[in-house]
């Protein structure tokens, strides 16, 4: 009789044994798997994603494009606005809101390559026998990038010249405009554009 | 099992039929439209006095999607509204004189930005150099434009010239003109 307590006894604890391996053997199971979540579920065949795990999408600037208009006539004098062509009169276009046309800064909205096109309208202010450039640095974020030297006519009337250029730009990068003005020597005219435009967009 | 490996084998080293030709033929949707027309003639720019000449009948169009340009009347139509790159490109001959007159008024190449026949802030003035008659040098010089400008569909975009030549034995020549533009957004 007490042999047969003590069987039943052993029993009942091997049968608890066998339901404690197997509570472990599916809580092992359930660590290596996380839970299926039904809200998780997706028709798109690929590993599952949790929509509030993914940090909320940064919207990214694509369409970037100005365009601004500086009516002179403006006298280049070194050291003025900072050695900056600062007070564009007016903006052409401003799509992205990237440039400050007061400023005559232009801060990219967002990363990517950029292509910048420049014009200036002078009065010929160089000299025959002298001829003089007008020196355009790009500045960016404040340091000399690209210097250009734009031919400057002699005699009376107008000249016209320009370039284009090509940058890559992190967001919140500065680009303005450093003229590096000459004037022909002696007496020659000062220094000046009758008409800047100053453009860009984003190319990709 | 074994077939499941098999066939996924199979369908790894066959390659989809028709990949290929697919992509050439069609033109994606969203194309931008973009123009490249030349003029390789040689004109007289000598045209101050009626005040210029449209630049037209161009002689080749390199490129012409959405048919935006009209090579005969030189005519850009902007298809949709955006903002447009637009390129002029002039290859004029060293007509300028060196006497006192063009010393103090030399003479350029100048050139408009005409929108619906209405001249834009867009005009550029082109200096015309001078050789001498014993330059061997190629008597040439190429300028360019390039502008950035917000359209609406329906505008007409077309270029003006306008020079003068100094003297009876120095004629003002445009040998070559190039007119492309893209959109850009």
């Amino acid at each position: 009789m007490t042999d047969h307590t003590h069987y039943l006894k052993y029993t009942k604890m091997k049968i608890y044994l066998v339901v404690l391996a197997c509570f472990m053997i599916a809580a092992h199971a359930d660590a290596q798997q996380p839970p299926i979540n039904k809200k998780d579920l997706n028709t798109s065949g690929q590993q599952d994603v949790r929509p509030d795990k993914l940090k909320p999408p940064v919207p990214v600037v694509e369409k970037v494009a100005f365009s601004a208009l500086l009516i002179g006539p403006r006298e280049l004098i070194l050291g003025v606005d900072g050695n900056i062509l600062r007070r564009f009169t007016r903006m052409e276009f401003n799509e992205g809101n990237g440039f400050d046309a007061a400023a005559g800064v232009f801060t990219a909205p967002s990363a990517g390559y950029y292509c910048l096109v420049v014009n200036a309208d002078m009065p010929n202010y160089g000299c025959v026998e002298d001829p003089v450039p007008l020196g355009i640095y790009v500045m960016k974020n404040s340091q000399r990038h690209q210097l250009f030297h734009l031919p400057v006519g002699y005699g009376s009337g107008s000249c016209s010249a320009g370039f284009v250029t090509y940058l890559q730009l992190n967001k919140g990068e500065k680009l303005s405009l450093s003229p590096l003005p000459v004037g022909c020597s002696p007496g020659g005219k000062r220094p000046a554009v009758s008409q800047l435009i100053f453009s860009g967009y984003k190319i990709m | 099992m074994l077939s499941i490996i098999l066939s996924f084998a199979f369908w790894l080293t066959v390659p989809a039929p028709g990949n290929g030709s697919a992509h050439r033929q069609s033109i994606p949707p969203d194309s931008r439209p973009v123009f490249l027309a030349v003029m390789k003639e040689r004109r007289t720019a000598d045209n101050s006095i009626r005040g210029g000449d449209l630049l037209q009948s161009f002689t080749q169009v390199e490129k012409n999607e959405g048919h935006v340009f009209n090579p005969g009347t030189g005519i850009f139509t902007v298809p949709v509204d955006g903002i447009y790159h637009l390129t002029g490109r002039f290859t004029i001959g060293c007509y300028q004189c060196r006497n006192r007159e063009f010393l103090d008024r030399p003479m350029s190449f100048d050139v408009t930005v005409l929108k619906n026949n209405s001249p834009t802030i867009h005009q550029f003035s082109f200096p015309v150099e001078y050789t001498g008659a014993v330059s061997i040098n190629p008597n040439t010089r190429t300028h360019e434009f390039n502008i950035l400008l917000q359209l609406k569909a329906g505008e007409q975009i077309q270029l003006r010239y306008r020079s003068k030549k100094c003297s009876p034995v120095k004629e003002a020549f445009l040998y070559e003109a190039h007119f492309s533009g893209m959109q850009i957004h």
